[in-house]
């Protein structure tokens, strides 16, 4: 399905933009999405993060549903700003943890029920994956969960940078975002490990390569 | 010639340190810093606009980049090439492709009604 719109793009329309969103949006089931809406649609005043470009689609829906909704985009923050402090004696580089979670994930205190991370973990600098992660914990009421996608590849063009918009269904809607290099394909072990200490973690099948995860604080 | 319906502006050129206070429409288009209030009023933001302060007003429709929050007793609008990071909260809000956005987002009036979708024009 993605390659067809790949076609698709090539050959029709102006070129993509640097940033921002391009193309059509693809519909994808997914399973997880499936099973986080019926949380959304059992009643309202939740406080959902949605992680990415700026979706109207998901504003409305979310905000349709009675919850309140917190943009944030973590990947743009940690790939277009200056993070790294150097390296150490072991030419391991040196990050600003603290200013990165200032400025992409500040929540002024503030905790929520569900958190939409969709790829973001894919496309961080491995710096700042464990302090993203345990940040989230922090922010996430007891119970709250996360709903996340991890490729299971580094290459192939299913490991492009999207933007996953929500509809009243079992679908997601994937689009082009900011291209952005993957850095990490995740193994079921690994995404265990980085979330170690949540309470629950259910796995869903993975499809076209990325799979998805629901993890419960 | 009396022109008592068009709204207020401030100039693309203009800088405003402090609080700006009225009680009609105003369209600012320059850089501001500091507070707006509009209690009843409708409050444009331009696409010269640099705002570094909290807005409030009836209506709210942002051209411009925004740094601060927004409250609204009716409806806020982001309109394609904005940029705005900050709070919002309002009666409605209208969100168009390629406008963007960083921060909450709390509707007052919750599930009532159905919330506008994305425009592909900038026409209201």
């Amino acid at each position: 399905m993605l390659s067809r719109w790949f076609n698709k793009k090539q050959v029709s329309g102006p070129p993509a933009a640097a940033t921002g969103l391009t193309g059509p949006r693809v519909p994808r089931h997914s399973s997880g999405w499936a099973a986080l809406r019926k949380r959304l649609q059992a009643g309202p005043g939740l406080r959902i993060i949605d992680t990415g470009y700026t979706s109207p689609s998901n504003i409305n829906y979310l905000t349709s549903l009675g919850h309140s909704v917190l943009m944030a985009d973590p990947v743009h923050t940690a790939c277009t700003g200056d993070w790294q402090n150097g390296v150490d004696e072991d030419d391991n580089p040196i990050w600003d943890v603290d200013g990165y979670l200032d400025q992409a994930l500040n929540f002024s205190g503030r905790t929520f029920d569900v958190v939409l991370l969709w790829t973001a973990l894919d496309y961080l600098p491995e710096g700042l994956l464990a302090p993203v992660v345990a940040h989230l914990y922090s922010a996430t009421n007891p119970g709250g969960q996360v709903l996340a996608f991890f490729h299971t590849r580094t290459h192939g063009e299913e490991t492009a940078h999207c933007r996953f918009h929500l509809t009243a269904g079992d679908d997601v809607e994937v689009q082009l975002a900011q291209p952005f290099p993957i850095q990490r394909a995740f193994t079921n072990r690994s995404i265990e490990q980085l979330f170690a200490g949540w309470s629950a973690h259910k796995q869903f099948l993975a499809k076209d390569s990325v799979s998805e995860v629901i993890m419960t604080r | 010639m009396s022109v008592d319906n068009a709204p207020a502006r401030i100039g693309k050129t203009v800088v405003i340190f402090g609080e700006l206070k009225g009680s009609e429409d105003l369209i600012l288009d320059g850089r501001v810093e500091g507070t707006v209030n509009l209690s009843e009023s409708r409050l444009t933001i331009g696409p010269n606009a640099t705002i570094v302060a909290d807005l409030s007003a009836k209506d709210v429709l942002i051209q411009g980049q925004v740094k601060g929050n927004v409250l609204a007793s009716g409806r806020v609008e982001l309109r394609a090439g904005c940029k705005v990071e900050g709070d919002i909260c309002a009666l409605r809000l209208v969100v168009e492709d390629n406008a963007v956005f960083r921060g909450k987002v709390d509707l007052t009036q919750g599930a009532a009604k159905p919330a506008d979708g994305a425009h592909s024009s900038g026409n209201h």
